[in-house]
């Protein structure tokens, strides 16, 4: 599993997926899909919907973030937007703004806890 | 706050104390000696190692978390990344993924060997040992390495292609050269934005060329 890193002079617009592990540490503009691990620098700032496996965000991030495992915003990130994920952690100082769902996520790794949960539910 | 006073002298217990301490020091001047001079090599060296970690602190880019501190944030694309858009950088990079669309680099731009590239390409300089399917626009230099295969166009004052490369295309230095020479001028507003379109840089730079006359 190989890394990529966008530096902070980075500014992309456009359609971004990266199978394996992606930083983002720039500015980055449309939509991030199929994504492993998603890690949004403190200088990282995304105007754009996310779709990883995994998400973690430093930085600022203005856009919808769906995960099919988790989602955590730290400290220092300022979001504005919903999550859809089945584990979401929101962390003491984050400043967010938006709706976070964890049941009605489309997750297709994570099927069978979710199956499992519909089941306990009904 | 009397009581605080008694430390620095009005207690006799305490006065005969120091001046024992003290009646002792002489008594060992030699040792003395060696250990304040020991303790300055020690302290010299204890401050520059602060002073370098102070500066090292000062240089390393805001509070980083530690498992960001130790990878700095140099770009790296790994041969995973897909992009499909526009991509502006102002820092040299390789490219190991894919991209569709453009790219407007102001400094060394290299796509590697697992690099590929469908769309135009400005950059200071430009190395390839991947593949382009596109135009590269380079404002010093283009280099095609032996691993590349280029489909377009080269417009660059130095072109270099190295045996091996697989080229299909044409190659403008003149124009190149013109146009980076004028971007010099303009360099501060818009350094990679002087690239255009071949068809149409002949023109413009024929333009600008007869307005400056």
């Amino acid at each position: 599993m190989s890394t990529s890193i966008l530096g902070p002079t980075i500014r992309f617009k456009g359609e971004l997926s990266c199978a394996d592990e992606l930083v983002i540490h720039g500015k980055v503009e449309g939509t991030i899909t199929r994504t492993q691990r998603l890690t949004i620098g403190r200088e990282g700032s995304i105007h754009a919907n996310i779709e990883a496996a995994q998400v973690i965000i430093e930085g600022n991030i203005e856009g919808n973030v769906r995960a099919d495992k988790s989602v955590s915003v730290t400290e220092t990130a300022t979001m504005t937007g919903n999550i859809a994920a089945p584990t979401v952690a929101i962390q003491q100082g984050a400043r967010f703004n938006g709706n976070v769902d964890m049941g009605d996520v489309k997750a297709p790794k994570a099927a069978p806890p979710m199956a499992q949960r519909a089941q306990n539910g009904a | 706050m009397s009581w605080f006073k008694n430390t620095a002298g009005d207690n006799p217990h305490m006065s005969t104390q120091a001046m024992d301490s003290k009646s002792s020091q002489p008594a060992t001047p030699p040792r003395n000696e060696l250990r304040s001079s020991f303790d300055r090599a020690a302290f010299e060296r204890a401050a520059l190692e602060t002073k370098a970690a102070l500066e090292a602190k000062v240089k390393a880019p805001a509070e980083v978390k530690p498992a960001v501190e130790a990878k700095p944030l140099v770009s790296v694309f790994g041969a995973s990344l897909r992009f499909k858009g526009e991509l502006r950088a102002d820092e040299d990079f390789t490219l190991q993924g894919r991209i569709e669309g453009s790219i407007h680099h102001s400094q060394n731009l290299t796509i590697g060997s697992d690099g590929f590239v469908k769309g135009d390409s400005r950059a200071r300089n430009i190395i390839v040992d991947g593949t382009i399917d596109g135009d590269l626009y380079a404002l010093e230099s283009i280099a095609i390495r032996p691993t590349a295969k280029v489909q377009g166009n080269l417009m660059a004052p130095r072109v270099s292609i190295a045996d091996g490369a697989s080229f299909n295309g044409k190659i403008d230095m003149a124009t190149a050269a013109r146009a980076a020479r004028s971007s010099e001028d303009r360099q501060a507003a818009a350094p990679v934005e002087t690239a255009a379109p071949p068809e149409r840089a002949t023109e413009q730079v024929l333009v600008t060329g007869a307005g400056g006359a």
